[in-house]
């Protein structure tokens, strides 16, 4: 059965690539190709930086040891996210596994659902652990066996982290079905997963945070040869990437023989959670069938709700309000879509996390310098840019095409898609300039910037936003794809890539011109650079909306 | 006012969908087109509510041309389709709601007519749940209502009874034929002919996109030469 379905996925795949075949094969080139300039810029960062650290014999280890602690920190974090993800939103959703449930082979699904997370995530982490191995080869001159062994140990964390997840979310269904029946639905369920995820991210944050290097590492201890790094190794002993990285940085020290131990950790991690997940496949069947009933909420039951409902609803008296209300409530009450927003929002808090500690260091040692503090400050933009590009790939891009399925309310109403899709940027443009408001007043607070100074980086970051939302929504409704309901393959083409090319080269630009405005430059300048962004975003809305005057939504558009 | 199609041509590619095609209904008729599957009823159904762009001919409802001015016709129009689905994670009765502005009807009118409208079909109780999690039947009436909800001229329906009960079926044929009988039009496309025999004031017959014959029901038995009491689907089986 499992083989059916995978050759099944590998016929849908071919079947894809049997339309448009020039379009979508392009696109798949230009996505190898961003794969493979990150692969390099991995290479590139790790090599050039052990290279560095590799001078200093007293640190090097040390510090590489910090580096891949953290650096399989957070590529552990966000597939152990991806993972919840999958589980919840695909494996206990009735319509994708309907059909196999209703077989006396319905323990296929969750093996299924487990080896195809495998799988997706096996090679873009191959991809990002891959380089890595291969600059400390370079640097440090790992044999092919260590490479290999610190591969190794990376799937079988990978391994360990997805059907861990499987394991947790059944085990917790169960005890949430045994303490009452009714406790268990897919809200309960995911909003025990955010508040796992929320710890996790919390446990992650304090423990790279609390950790001083000069005290960790005995910096200040002048007798001793070598860094110590056994309180480096205790920090992060609570995380399973922590095996991962202690394979590695063995290998790169001690050679292949110290190495196997923390391998074999993590083989034995693998094999027990594999094992587990197999005793557990018993409660699949009820969970399955309690989650793909479906919310069957009763919303405005109760008087709180009903209060509530009631002030959302008083959006509903103008075809305006009404696009706005609906776009409200598919973003938010929508776990899938709340969950990816939180996901996201939880990566873009965490280049504040890592502003705080930059500047706390700075300050703890006296490191401050003004030129360094102002590239930083200045280039907080691109990465603004960039985390916006993410939120408005994965929602406001699609968001025209995906109104496929209910074009028949709209197309038939008499309101025009143009206006639908003003209405779209209204509220896109608001919510996430919004999102953007918090998270960088947050990050501004961090920054110590002078008032004058703070009040236009929120400006830039708003103008921004209102662009680069501009940029998504006109790219999806001039590019439409009506070949798929699923977001995240919508966003897979070559406008979606576009969009974040051109986001992250108009955040590079924005740095540029703020850095040039905090270091003298005319304010005139960064007045006009926002006023050509806004008559940008007016050009882009104005064709958008033109052309979406002519489209059809049916396939093959 | 008066439905009225004029040589309406629908191409997807090559394909042509629909071939110089043209029929009128007036006020008070139930117009039924029928035909195989995939013989382009439901392009023309589409076609009709704006959703398509048609290749040539036109479209106009009353004094309005669907291409020429769409907010115009479109306000004119119910639409029912085949496969009511709406956005995910808003409730039946948010759906009424959004489908109300989307048609200009004020706030208190709205409120009015869903509370006139949810008791047709018992929908009371499942108003605050959510659309997505409604059987094919519940979403069914749920369109219906909407449809109907900014007191259209022209009913256009796709297929108005598959999934519903025996009972809801029955109330949905009377509110149509009721829709007719005050005035307004009805366009339907059906497969149910005994639904077409029952309400349709006539029957329009499309095959690969070609109108084959129209008329009301004795007319077409003339045409089909099946005698004067012959079924509909006796007629369809010698007309097509």
């Amino acid at each position: 059965m499992l083989r059916e379905l995978f050759e099944l996925n590998f016929t849908r795949v071919r079947r894809y690539f049997g339309t448009r075949r020039a379009a979508k094969a392009i696109t798949a080139a230009l996505f190898a190709l961003v794969f493979v300039g990150v692969a390099v810029g991995i290479y590139q960062f790790f090599f050039y930086s052990l290279k560095y650290v590799s001078i200093y014999i007293y640190l090097r280890t040390a510090i590489s040891l910090y580096a891949y602690e953290l650096y399989f920190l957070f590529v552990g974090f966000l597939v152990w996210v991806s993972s919840i993800i999958v589980i919840l939103f695909s494996l206990f959703s009735g319509k994708t596994y309907g059909l196999i449930i209703v077989s006396p082979n319905f323990r296929t699904a969750p093996k299924y659902s487990a080896i195809s997370a495998l799988l997706s995530s096996a090679w873009i982490y191959l991809f990002v652990l891959l380089p890595a191995v291969l600059a400390a080869r370079t640097v440090f001159g790992i044999s092919l066996a260590g490479v290999l062994l610190v591969l190794l140990a990376g799937v079988l964390f990978l391994v360990f982290a997805i059907y861990a997840t499987f394991v947790e979310i059944l085990l917790l269904s169960r005890i949430l079905m045994a303490i009452r029946s009714t406790f268990l639905t897919l809200g309960s369920l995911v909003l025990s997963q955010v508040i796992l995820v929320l710890i996790g991210f919390g446990l992650m944050g304090s423990r790279i945070s609390r950790l001083d290097l000069v005290q960790a590492l005995g910096i200040l201890d002048l007798h001793a040869q070598q860094a110590a790094f056994s309180h480096l190794l205790a920090n992060f002993r609570i995380f399973p990437t922590n095996l991962v990285a202690e394979t590695m940085v063995n290998v790169q020290a001690s050679g292949l023989g110290s190495a196997l131990w923390p391998a074999f950790g993590i083989l034995a991690l693998a094999l027990a959670v594999v094992a587990l997940f197999y005793g557990s496949l018993r409660w699949f069947l009820p969970v399955w069938q309690i989650l793909a009933e479906g919310s069957q909420a009763r919303i405005a039951d109760n008087q709180r709700a009903r209060r509530r409902n009631i002030i959302f609803t008083r959006m509903l008296r103008s075809s305006f309000g009404a696009i706005f209300y609906k776009e409200l409530m598919a973003l938010f009450r929508n776990m899938r879509s709340a969950f990816w927003l939180l996901f996201l929002m939880l990566l873009w808090l965490s280049h504040v996390g890592v502003n705080i500690l930059f500047q706390r260091n700075l300050h703890r040692y006296n490191f401050d310098n003004p030129a360094l503090t102002s590239t930083m400050i200045a280039l907080q933009l691109t990465i603004i840019c960039y985390f916006l590009a993410a939120m408005i790939l994965r929602f406001a891009f699609p968001s025209f095409s995906s109104e496929k399925n209910t074009a028949w309310i709209i197309a038939s109403a008499p309101i025009r898609y143009s206006r639908l899709l003003w209405i779209k940027f209204s509220f896109y443009a608001a919510v996430f300039s919004l999102l953007a408001l918090l998270v960088e007043a947050v990050n501004l607070l961090v920054l110590h910037l002078p008032v004058g100074h703070a009040f236009m980086f929120l400006l830039l970051a708003i103008v921004s936003c209102v662009l680069l939302c501009a940029l998504g929504l006109a790219l999806g409704a001039i590019f439409p794809n009506f070949e798929s309901d699923d977001p995240q393959r919508l966003s897979t083409s070559i406008p979606g890539l576009t969009l974040v090319f051109s986001a992250v080269v108009y955040g590079a630009l924005a740095s540029l011109a703020f850095y040039q405005f905090i270091n003298g430059a005319a304010a005139a300048r960064l007045w006009l650079f926002m006023l050509g962004a806004l008559l940008l975003a007016l050009a882009l809305m104005s064709l958008a909306a033109t052309m979406a005057e002519r489209v059809e939504f049916i396939k093959g558009e | 006012m008066q439905l009225t199609i004029s040589k309406l041509t629908k191409k997807f590619g090559q394909k042509i969908a629909v071939n110089n095609v043209s029929f009128s209904a007036a006020s008070g008729e139930v117009f039924c087109l029928i035909g195989p599957n995939g013989s382009g009823k439901t392009t023309i159904v589409k076609t009709v509510t704006g959703l398509l762009h048609p290749a040539a001919g036109s479209v106009q409802i009353g004094e309005f041309d669907i291409q020429a001015q769409p907010l115009e016709a479109k306000q004119l129009i119910g639409y029912i389709p085949d496969e009511p689905t709406a956005w995910s994670s808003i409730t039946g009765e948010e759906f009424l709601r959004i489908v109300g502005a989307l048609y200009n009807v004020s706030e208190s009118d709205c409120n009015a007519r869903i509370a006139e409208l949810l008791p047709i079909f018992n929908l009371e109780s499942i108003k605050s749940e959510y659309f997505e999690d409604y059987s094919r039947g519940n979403k069914q009436k749920f369109s219906i209502l909407a449809a109907l909800l900014h007191r259209p001229k022209l009913l256009v329906i796709d297929e108005p009874i598959v999934g519903l009960d025996p009972v809801s079926a029955e109330i949905a044929k009377k509110l149509f034929a009721d829709f007719a009988k005050q005035g307004g039009i009805v366009l339907m496309v059906t497969h149910t002919l005994a639904v077409a025999e029952e309400i349709a004031s006539r029957i329009g017959f499309i095959e690969n996109g070609r109108m084959l014959a129209v008329g009301n029901l004795d007319e077409l038995r003339a045409k089909a030469a099946t005698g004067a009491r012959a079924s509909l689907e006796t007629v369809y089986k010698a007309l097509l």
